[in-house]
């Protein structure tokens, strides 16, 4: 079992707010609307994945999956998410849209993606639910202050997101390797 | 406007395409993983003394096949109905380790099996050659090579058969076989593969990755025999190498070899203060023994197509002597933690069991080799022991 730093690391580098927030790069035109949506779609999202690590053990059970088969199987979703934000670490949707539904969806988008998800329920199921559930939390509450105020410059967005990508890949490696030698 | 066209306007764009990418990602990875890496694994159910039937026929092909003189029948291709020309030496000492181990297990009470093994003991020490310095190990020919496997796996069943009987008549065959591995050993710990009888000497520079655990596990038991006569210094030598050196210098990729001699020798010495580096060789040791039946448990379905065939009989086999052995530490060592050994024993046991073929044997691709059935015979008996026998080793 990892301690809680790596575990926050871990889920950090999956969710990469930063790619997120460069993902999101339209200007909100009513900043009073925009606002309370990403509170509710990152609240969903956070709702959503505690949700899975409370019951990652049953998930994996019910997939007739062990804790390192699963780690294993992690590391590939994960290890290309990395690749991709550091070689393309987003692709920013600049045109505003339209309906707030729409919005919410794009905000789901940034932070429920499978590497995510993976690497939720490996967590959970071997370094323990609470400390993924800080973890998510941690993700989650970075995503939405760069998507609140921001005021983020892209730029920097970038070399964070990139660097992120990074760590996801060294992290991945890490994973698929210990999910090797687990029993 | 028409609700149709609201939602087309609602719908279309970048944003829409990005839903579109995420949805599609989600069925891609989820369903590529679960044919691959996420497939399910299956183990068959799986209860006390299920291995016995498994067990029983695997034992009674290779006893069955036995000539009188003891030699096994090496290898068999049931195409042709007939014998494949060949033999060799060190399976013949697995087979009759095997055969020892069993009848331990079923204390000497199948007279047909340590019958058996008697004979192929007879068969190894008819063919013994002076090694010199006291030394002897057994040739296939008198003027070939010795084998250091040879010599050691025939330690190690002359041992068993001494804890199946009581009888002290091999002794000295027992002190000189452990003479002889001594005189392979090199300086780092690891283990010369052959003894030249042109030279009188151990052949330089040829080291075999079977070799070393199995000689580290006949050591280990001239130890457990005759304690105080300093057989242990060879084998900390050994299992030294092999905690923290043999894969890096025998360049064996992935690490941890997986080495059921080493693994073997690892549970003998459970009592004997195993220091932390040997320790975490073990769990590295059971991790890729674990991971092992884990990836053939997912051989199932579809995900066939993404997993090489089962392996065969043989190469099962010492996944489960591993497994099997390192269990033995487990329960005897509390530095170690807990870990799911006994799940993958009984899912790799009930696995191998079903691989069986109605004669008894193993086959891959039409063949079966005396070793198949020497290993899978020991690795469900060492799944099942814990049991049958309530945790005592065989």
């Amino acid at each position: 079992m990892s301690g809680l730093g790596p575990v926050l690391l871990m889920v950090l580098a999956a969710a990469n707010p930063a790619a997120g927030a460069l993902s999101v790069a339209w200007r909100p035109s009513n900043r009073d609307q925009w606002r309370p949506r990403v509170a509710l779609a990152v609240a969903a999202a956070v709702a959503a994945l505690w949700v899975i690590a409370a019951l990652a053990d049953p998930i994996l059970d019910g997939l007739s999956v062990t804790t390192g088969t699963w780690r294993l199987a992690t590391a590939v979703p994960f290890a290309i998410a990395g690749l991709r934000w550091m070689v393309w670490p987003a692709r920013p949707i600049h045109d505003e849209p339209r309906a707030g539904t729409q919005v919410a969806l794009i905000a789901l988008t940034v932070m429920f993606t499978p590497q995510l998800v993976a690497v939720v329920l490996a967590t959970a199921a071997h370094d323990g639910t609470l400390r993924t559930m800080a973890g998510v939390v941690l993700a989650a509450a970075l995503t939405a202050a760069l998507l609140w105020f921001r005021a983020t410059p892209t730029p920097l967005l970038s070399v964070v997101a990139r660097l992120l990508g990074g760590i996801a890949v060294v992290l991945a490696i890490a994973l698929g390797v210990d999910g090797t030698q687990t029993i | 406007m028409s609700a149709l066209s609201s939602v087309r306007r609602i719908w279309s764009g970048r944003a829409s395409r990005r839903l579109i990418a995420w949805a599609a990602a989600w069925v891609v990875i989820a369903g590529l993983l679960r044919i691959t890496l996420a497939a399910p694994e299956v183990c068959p159910a799986y209860d006390p003394g299920d291995g016995q039937t498994a067990i029983d026929a695997g034992a009674d092909w290779i006893v069955r096949t036995q000539e009188p003189s003891g030699r096994y029948l090496y290898e068999y291709d049931r195409r042709t109905e007939s014998a494949v020309p060949g033999y060799n030496l060190v399976r013949h000492a697995g087979g009759t380790m095997s055969l020892y181990q069993l009848a331990i297990a079923q204390q000497g009470q199948n007279h047909q099996v340590v019958e058996a093994a008697d004979r192929g003991m007879n068969y190894l020490l008819e063919r013994a050659v002076d090694t010199g310095n006291g030394g002897m190990g057994p040739a296939l020919s008198p003027r070939g090579p010795v084998k250091t496997g040879t010599a050691s796996l025939t330690l190690v069943s002359l041992a068993h058969r001494r804890i199946l009987t009581g009888d002290p008549r091999y002794d000295g065959e027992m002190r000189a076989l452990g003479r002889f591995l001594m005189g392979q050993q090199l300086p780092d710990g690891g283990m010369l593969n052959f003894w030249d009888p042109k030279t009188g000497a151990p052949v330089p520079g040829e080291r075999s990755r079977f070799a070393t655990g199995e000689a580290a596990w006949g050591l280990a038991l001239m130890h457990e025999a005759f304690p105080g006569e300093g057989w242990d210094a060879p084998v900390w030598a050994i299992m030294d190498y092999l905690s923290t050196e043999r894969d890096e210098l025998e360049e064996l990729w992935p690490p941890p070899w997986p080495d059921q001699w080493a693994a073997y020798t690892l549970g003998e010495m459970a009592e004997w203060g195993l220091e932390d580096h040997h320790l975490e060789y073990a769990q590295r040791l059971a991790g890729r023994f674990g991971q092992m039946i884990r990836w053939d448990a997912q051989r199932e379905g579809v995900a066939e197509l993404s997993h090489l065939p089962m392996p065969r009989g043989g190469g099962y086999g010492t996944i489960l002597e591993g497994l099997g052995a390192l269990e033995w530490l487990w329960l005897n060592e509390p530095r170690l933690a807990d870990a799911p050994l006994r799940d993958r024993l009984e899912c790799g046991a009930a696995r191998l069991a079903e691989a069986q073929d109605a004669d008894g044997a193993w086959y891959y691709d039409d063949l079966t080799r005396v070793d198949d059935q020497q290993h899978a015979v020991s690795g469900i008996l060492l799944a099942d022991v814990s049991f049958n026998l309530g945790g005592n080793k065989p």
